[in-house]
């Protein structure tokens, strides 16, 4: 079982590889999903309550705990999960193309 | 909860080892006890009548396995189920699953992405959440 290390032990390929996963490859299916969405016809949230307005889209991201707080001797993944958040905050501020991004 | 969009899920349908990673003899990653979130996704989805899903993972066996799952457990008779490989990490196989994605169901209405790889830690103090506001 692997126990991550602490930061003057952890191995700099371990947080390379953890980022491409976590974070680019976060980054790379948002991107090609917000381009999808964003050319879908926008369709009512609920057809039942219209005052929830329309959507092309809803993207969901997996995240976890440690994107909010720290844990020893995981600073990879806590930094890999803290840049999700941001992606994810960033990603969820589409007005023009009604598209929902939640973690 | 009734459904009838189309879904797409990415990851999360195994707890295994990551294959792709060439980790140091004395260390063998494994996933956290949340992983399988994507096949609970895409079961869910099945179960609430979603009238499509593609399902997408780096290892295809897994990902086909599962689209028998949904077709399985599917509320809906006239459901359709597909299975990609897909490794998050490369464009091109990102453009490729995604399009594929799109072009199977014609119309992708939820995505989940559930991709992702971790470490087990030695403990999670998860009295630090407690004052945590969630908001985004």
């Amino acid at each position: 079982m692997a126990i991550a290390n602490e930061v003057a032990e952890a191995s700099v390929n371990e947080f390379s590889n953890m980022f491409k996963v976590n974070v680019t490859g976060v980054f790379l299916v948002t991107r090609a999903m917000s381009t999808i969405m964003k050319s879908q016809e926008a369709v009512p949230v609920d057809p039942s309550a219209p005052g929830r307005g329309t959507t092309r889209g809803s993207i969901v991201i997996i995240g976890s705990a440690s994107g909010l707080v720290a844990t020893p001797k995981m600073v990879q993944y806590t930094a890999a999960k803290h840049a999700v958040v941001g992606l994810t905050k960033n990603a969820g501020m589409w007005r023009l193309y009604p598209i929902f991004a939640r973690q | 909860m009734d459904l009838n969009g189309s879904a797409f899920v990415i990851g999360g349908i195994l707890k295994h080892p990551s294959p792709r990673f060439h980790w140091p003899q004395t260390c063998v990653l494994t996933f956290l006890e949340a992983s399988g979130i994507g096949k609970a996704c895409a079961l869910a989805f099945a179960r609430y009548g979603a009238r499509g899903i593609v399902v997408a993972d780096i290892d295809l066996g897994a990902a086909k396995c599962l689209a028998a799952e949904c077709m399985n457990a599917a509320a809906n008779g006239d459901i359709q189920v597909e299975a990609a490989e897909i490794d998050v990490t490369l464009e091109d196989s990102v453009s490729n699953a995604t399009s594929f994605a799109s072009r199977t169901l014609g119309r992708i209405d939820y995505c989940v992405n559930s991709a992702g790889v971790s470490v087990q830690s030695s403990y999670l103090p998860t009295s630090a959440l407690q004052r945590v506001e969630l908001s985004f």
